[in-house]
This record gives C-alpha cells, sequence and structure tokens, in this order.
C-alpha cells in the first residue's frame, strides 16, 4: 500500500486492469482536484464541475482495458473529462466557446454562482481576478492552452496529444496567448 | 519613445520560447543585458506566468467520493448479476417452474400442429388432404378428406372415382 504512492499513473492503470481496485482510488485521489480546477472554468459552476469530474472517474473504471499504453494517463483522462463537459455545456445552450464571461463583461451567471464568492475559493487579490477574467475573454483555443500549461502544468507533447494538434503548434499558440494576455494586462504588470 | 520590440518580435516569430529561460540564448541575453525595454518585456511575461499559476485552486467538496462512490455502483457491470445470485431460493424455484411450464405448453401447441404425427408409421392423416382425380366426363374431381380411411369410403361410395382407381388411371 504504501508504495503505491510512488507508481506512474501509467503504472497504475496497468494494477487497476489487473483488478487492483486500490490503484484505481489512486488514480482518483491524484486526478480529481486537478480535474476539477481545469473543468470549473470552463462550467463555472462548481457542482457542475464536480459532476462532470465523478463522470469521467466511472468512465475510467469502465473502459479501463480501452486504455493502450501509446496515450499518456493524464492525456486519456482530460479528454474524457473535456469531451464530457462539452456535451454538458452544448447539451445547455452553453457551449458559447467556453466563454461563460461575455465580452461586455456583465455576466449575470458569473454573479449567480455562489460558490465562487465563498468558502475560501475567492480569488485572494485584484490582479488574480483580472488576470482570470483575461484568460476567459480570450479565443478559445489561446484560453485552452494557457489553463494546460499554467493551471494544469501540462507538457507541450502532454498538451499536443490531448488537443491533437503539433508541439510547435501548442507553443507558437501560448507565446501568442501570453501576448494577448500581457496586453490586456499592461496596466496590471509594469 | 520607439520601444525595442526585438525579444517580442522572436517570440511572436517563434523563434524564442516563452517558457524557456532566455538567458540560455546567446543573442537574446547578450541583448537583453543592454536592453531595458526588452528586459521588461520578459519579466512581464513571467509575472503573468507565474501569476497564473498561483491562482487559488479549488478542492473537490467533502461529499465527492461518497457520491462517486454512488455513481460507480449504478454503473458496474457487475451489480446487476450479483442482484440475480440474492434472489431467494423460493422465488429461484417459482422462475424455474414458470420455465418449464413454458416450455411444455409450447410443446403441446406444437405437437397439436401435427407435426410429429408423421413419424408413427400410420396412414392417419389429421390434417385435412385434397385429392384430385380425373373423371370420365374429362372434368377433374376433387375430393377433400382428413384421412386415408375416409378417402376409400369416398371411392367406394363414388361409381366414377371408384372406375377411375380400378383401372389404374
Ligand atoms: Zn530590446
Amino acid at each position: 500500500m504504501a508504495d503505491i504512492k510512488k507508481l506512474s499513473d501509467e503504472e497504475l492503470i496497468f494494477k487497476f486492469q489487473k483488478g487492483d481496485e486500490s490503484a484505481y482510488n489512486e488514480i482518483v485521489e491524484r486526478y480529481k482536484n486537478k480535474l476539477l480546477n481545469h473543468i470549473f472554468y470552463y462550467m463555472k459552476d462548481r457542482e457542475w464541475a464536480e459532476d462532470i469530474v465523478q463522470d469521467t472517474f466511472v468512465r475510467v473504471y469502465l473502459n479501463k482495458d480501452k486504455y493502450k499504453e501509446i496515450a499518456k494517463v493524464s492525456t486519456w483522462i482530460y479528454t474524457i473529462a473535456i469531451n464530457l463537459a462539452k456535451t454538458a455545456l452544448s447539451r445547455n445552450g452553453k457551449m458559447n466557446a467556453f466563454s461563460i464571461t461575455g465580452k461586455d463583461g456583465e455576466n449575470d451567471y458569473e454573479i449567480k454562482d455562489k460558490h465562487t464568492t465563498t468558502d475560501g475559493e475567492v480569488l485572494k487579490n485584484e490582479l488574480s481576478d483580472v488576470i482570470m477574467s483575461s484568460i476567459d475573454e480570450l479565443e478559445e483555443k489561446f484560453r485552452e492552452i494557457v489553463m494546460l500549461r499554467d493551471v494544469d502544468e501540462m507538457s507541450y507533447e502532454e498538451i499536443a496529444a490531448l488537443l491533437k494538434i503539433p508541439t510547435g503548434t501548442v507553443k507558437s499558440r501560448l507565446n501568442r496567448a501570453r501576448l494577448n494576455l500581457r496586453d490586456a494586462l499592461s496596466e496590471y504588470i509594469k | 519613445m520607439a520601444k525595442c520590440g526585438k525579444i517580442e518580435e522572436m517570440i511572436i516569430n517563434g523563434d524564442l520560447e516563452i517558457d524557456l529561460a532566455v538567458e540560455t540564448n546567446d543573442t537574446v541575453s547578450v541583448h537583453l543585458a543592454e536592453c531595458s525595454d526588452c528586459r521588461m518585456f520578459v519579466e512581464s511575461l513571467r509575472k503573468i506566468s507565474s501569476e497564473i499559476k498561483n491562482i487559488d485552486r479549488i478542492k473537490v467538496s467533502a461529499g465527492f467520493d461518497h457520491a462517486l462512490k454512488i455513481k460507480l455502483e449504478a454503473a458496474k457491470p457487475e451489480s446487476s448479476s450479483q442482484e440475480i445470485k440474492t434472489v431467494p431460493f423460493f422465488t429461484r424455484m417459482v422462475y424455474y417452474a414458470a420455465g418449464v411450464a413454458a416450455v411444455m405448453i409450447g410443446f403441446m401447441y406444437v405437437s397439436s400442429l401435427g407435426v410429429f404425427d408423421n413419424k408413427k408409421g400410420n396412414d392417419m392423416i389429421t390434417a385435412p388432404v385434397t385429392f384430385t382425380v380425373a373423371s370420365n366426363t374429362d372434368k377433374t374431381k376433387t375430393v377433400t378428406t382428413d384421412s386415408l380411411e375416409n378417402l376409400r369410403e369416398n371411392v367406394a361410395n363414388d361409381e366414377e372415382l371408384r372406375m377411375k382407381v380400378n383401372t389404374g388411371e
């Protein structure tokens, strides 16, 4: 039990494929908060995001044998989660390129969501707040890259595999995204 | 005030990766040492990156694991087969009896159609059979009967038919 923490994600999945449920539980532990953060920025609703994350783990459980060594576990799990999030958003008619914060700034959907303004999840300072809303206003392809790189701390290769784009495109989009953010934040960052 | 945009240009063109330590690139480090515009530019990009990384992370709620467990139980394919295993003995017997009864009723129905009777080797015909025999008035005569016994009787009572059958026509 003690060394299960030392196993790689891939080793855990192989263990789970052989029927070891504790390996599955460890995968859930490793990914639940990461996934929640990622999906939350899409859904802007804490409960909804948790729902998506749970459904993701259910799929991981049921489809464990479909995982093949060719992909990283993180890529596989994020793909499931993102697809579930996109489906849920489009079913609710909110698939507006994942952007919840409207271009005009005012958005009652944001205000309605009490989860973001209670229990210690308030963005700490004004700068964080401004950065998040600037990320929200990026084009989806840029926002996604920034989220995966800076929030989920994925490598270029992982992002490329997840989004099915060349590594070079990941880099250039990330550059472009950061430059856009810098323009948006020029008065806050000297 | 024309600001220097050399590094920015390199980044836009993809010649330089923001994430890499720009100091490892000789051309860049030489330029940065002498250009405050570009130094500030690189610094601001790094600050954005680190601010994004420092944004408060949320954590799953206390009920997350429990809710996941319930969803898993509902979705597991094993859960349905386990249910069958725990069906009480008496209920299982009722299922078996119903199954046996259904098979028997089915057999009785099929045998009532006469499917199995031909194997008995006697000359009983339970389903109606039509025989067509040519009559001496150049017309055909049709006799419908349900057994060979009745056919013989029909032929015996019918003068025309008896003649035809006896002459072998
Ligand atoms: Zn310069």
